[in-house]
């Protein structure tokens, strides 16, 4: 069994490091609500790949700088 | 609270009022005889047809409402009817969960036939296994909204 979430992010550091952007700025930026994003932030929702990427060029950053996969070990 | 989200609570609180006037009908029905002539179906399936027309309207007046007080509460000047994958997701999985709770309600109804009840019990038992999937598939929604996925 999944002891925690398997998909991990780094969302709330890079929002802080692109100028404090605002949960609602990166929802419009990746066209979703922004209780999507507070979800995702908390690693309690896991985006497709295609909301993934959108988020990571948000950012301007690679995907793996962004989102890591840990096993579920 | 996303736009999905604010709509399930008002399926939730739509269903749960017309179930509960239908279920409040059916005994007063059953209680003063008028279920048990002849012509019990057509009388059930006219209070069906009339039930469906006013959870129709009750579910509009209520979505508009509940916009209203939540702009309000929430000081939103143009409030957002996004859907995004999330909602897809849920509402899948609400599906799922209306699916099977149907699914059951039919087979009952079924069996309730084989073993002798009458059309019009097996009729009601398909309405409200119907409203019980509605029910159980706005729940898991609403889980799903505030435990995640």
């Amino acid at each position: 069994m999944s002891k925690g979430p398997v998909i991990s992010n780094d969302i709330r550091r890079l929002r802080f490091e692109a100028g404090e952007m605002t949960q609602k700025d990166l929802a419009d930026k990746a066209k979703v609500t922004r209780q999507t994003i507070i979800a995702i932030e908390a690693a309690k929702y896991s985006p497709t790949l295609e909301l993934a990427f959108k988020i990571a060029r948000a950012f301007g950053r690679p995907l793996e700088e962004v989102f890591f996969y840990k096993d579920p070990d | 609270m996303s736009s999905d989200e604010r709509n399930t609570y008002v399926s939730l609180l739509s269903s749960l009022l017309i179930n509960a006037y239908m279920i409040w009908h059916l005994v007063d029905m059953f209680g003063a005889g008028t279920l048990s002539g002849p012509d019990a179906l057509q009388i059930w399936a006219r209070m069906v047809l009339w039930v469906i027309c006013a959870a129709i309207v009750l579910t509009i007046v209520l979505t508009i409402l509940f916009n209203i007080v939540f702009a309000i509460a929430t000081g939103e000047k143009s409030p957002q009817f996004l859907s995004d994958e999330r909602d897809r997701v849920f509402e899948v999985r609400g599906m799922g969960a209306t699916t099977l709770v149907m699914i059951f309600g039919f087979i009952g109804a079924i069996v309730a036939l084989a073993l002798g009840q009458t059309p019009l019990f097996a009729f009601i038992q398909l309405y409200f296994s119907l409203a019980l999937g509605s029910l159980a598939g706005d729940l898991v929604k609403l889980a799903s909204y505030r435990h995640g996925g």
